[in-house]
């Protein structure tokens, strides 16, 4: 292999798996971008202005090449036409590759499930622009109710949503064991995919379908589950789910603790199939929610370089709020979910 | 199921993502997003302003068809409109230094050999100029039109500079040795 076929294996990352649910949000809350043209009518558009431009400017340039003396050749002293649309203005950079495959805390061992209660939790969405426009998106509600699942008790949680730009319906339904809070199985139900995991022991297997427009294809894999055998395990259903392991984490100010998250195996080219949650509660806050009024813990939640914030209430263990927040050239934005209701009625599962 | 001429995507899907449809722009981010990504990340050279690149790509796709005009490939668009708003990035200076949210301790990196990371390293050293010809040649697989036309210069130029580049590339990893 010659060192010009290495340079296709240079490895680049891959974009965070929450990349696709900001730019559905982005567009829900109005944001537009007018895109540059793909065609070949706007390759001669370029060269006719660029041809303009170039004879406006060629007595200046050649004097200045005539004062200034040596040249970089045919390619010309490039560093002239930087931000400029003749050239590219900065640095093109091979960057290395980094991914947080690894805890940086200790795995969570320690769980007070009995704390675990049944419940219905709403929480109201809402986008906000550069710390100022307010644009709600909807609500998403997360239920835990207690059911059976291969004979043992567990925690059957399920997330549905309405979501503006997001559509409504279902997320995962997923089943939880109710002493260790690892779950045992998980099924989602979209327009386009069909998914189950099954959990046995220290191992996963899923099953994947995908519909039209992908053609009709289906994915059968297994892996064996990172981590501690017997520590809990969070699905990655939708960003930082983490009903009902909240409730049963013996959160104190000094607090800290890494939980494996489960991905799809089918989507592991994409993004590791398990990634680690690094938890680290970082202060106290009261804060005021359309639920009331809670006394919280903040907890921080890492995956990868992605982070989130997390308001835990410290009596009841209930999220209270969560927030990301994301920043580009245009301006700053975060996605608030605020609890809205709560409804400590046991479910019917 | 029909598709767009020669794009090998449903007519339906292009059209549903055409009217806005949040499903439909999900699909044809689930099938293109990660190679645009990669275009992007080698473009402007870090993951937030990657992101920040296919954000906007997608944000602005659904306007953005009611231009296109379905000829070639469907992927081969995307790609060349992602290039573009990737130098448009590079251009406007507006990038974003990536910072490590912790130090580096702990964080774990894909394997790769000795030689990649040589030859990483080689790249690296390359002026601007130079390696965005090199990438988009070498590792995008575009041809000298398309970079000519990506980058606002002449066919020849781009075979200059790439022709530079390779020779000091070879000459970085000859010296390195």
């Amino acid at each position: 292999m010659t060192w010009k076929d290495e340079l296709h294996r240079i490895p680049a990352p891959e974009p965070s798996k929450y990349l696709l649910e900001r730019i559905l949000a982005s567009r829900a809350a109005g944001v537009r971008v007018v895109l540059p043209g793909g065609s070949p009518l706007a390759r001669f558009r370029s060269v006719r202005f660029a041809a303009a431009i170039a004879a406006l400017g060629a007595v200046g340039w050649f004097t200045f090449l005539t004062l200034v003396g040596g040249t970089e050749g045919a390619a010309g002293p490039n560093w002239l036409l930087e931000g400029t649309p003749f050239g590219p203005g900065a640095a093109l950079g091979q960057e290395r590759v980094v991914r947080d495959l690894h805890p940086r805390y200790p795995l969570v061992t320690a769980l007070e499930s009995n704390r675990v209660r049944p419940g219905r939790w709403t929480y109201e969405r809402v986008w906000i622009t550069d710390g100022v426009f307010t644009s709600p998106q909807g609500s998403r509600t997360i239920t835990v109710a207690a059911g059976r699942y291969d004979a043992r008790p567990v925690w059957l949680v399920t997330e549905s949503r309405r979501i503006k730009g997001m559509g409504s319906g279902s997320g995962d339904t997923v089943f939880v064991d109710q002493g260790s809070l690892r779950p045992l199985g998980r099924m989602l139900s979209t327009r386009y995919a069909f998914l189950i995991q099954r959990f046995a022991g220290d191992s996963l297997a899923e099953t994947l379908h995908v519909g039209p427009p992908h053609g009709d294809r289906n994915f059968q894999g297994g892996a064996a589950l990172p981590g501690i055998r017997g520590s809990p395990f969070l699905i990655s259903w939708s960003p930082y789910s983490l009903e009902p392991l909240i409730q049963a984490l013996p959160l104190t100010r000094e607090w800290r603790a890494s939980v494996y998250s489960v991905n799809w195996l089918s989507m592991a080219e994409r993004f590791p199939a398990f990634t680690p949650l690094d938890l680290r509660v970082s202060g106290t806050e009261r804060i005021s929610v359309p639920a009331g009024v809670f006394d919280c813990w903040t907890l921080e939640v890492r995956e990868g370089r992605d982070k989130f914030l997390v308001w835990v209430s410290r009596n009841e263990r209930w999220v209270v709020m969560k927030r990301q927040e994301w920043s580009g050239d245009s301006g700053e934005w975060r996605t608030d979910e605020r609890l809205a209701s709560v409804d400590t009625t046991p479910p019917t599962p | 199921m029909s598709t767009s001429a020669g794009t090998g995507i449903p007519a339906s899907l292009i059209a549903e993502a055409r009217a806005g449809s949040p499903d439909a722009l999900s699909a044809l981010y689930l099938e293109h997003g990660a190679a645009l990504f990669r275009l992007a990340y080698r473009l402007v050279g870090g993951r937030e302003d990657a992101e920040d690149v296919v954000h906007d790509v997608f944000v602005g796709l659904p306007e953005a068809l009611r231009r296109y005009e379905e000829r070639g490939s469907f992927g081969g668009w995307l790609k060349r409109v992602t290039a573009r708003v990737a130098l448009m990035k590079l251009r406007s200076g507006k990038r974003r230094r990536e910072v490590a949210l912790d130090n580096a301790a702990g964080q774990a990196e894909p394997p790769a050999t000795a030689e990649r990371d040589g030859l990483q390293a080689a790249v690296d050293t390359l002026p601007d100029h130079l390696r965005s010809v090199l990438v988009l040649k070498e590792i995008e697989g575009y041809g000298h039109a398309e970079i000519a036309e990506l980058l606002g210069i002449s066919e020849g130029a781009s075979r200059v500079r790439l022709t530079r580049a390779l020779k000091r590339l070879r000459h970085e990893l000859e010296s390195g040795r």
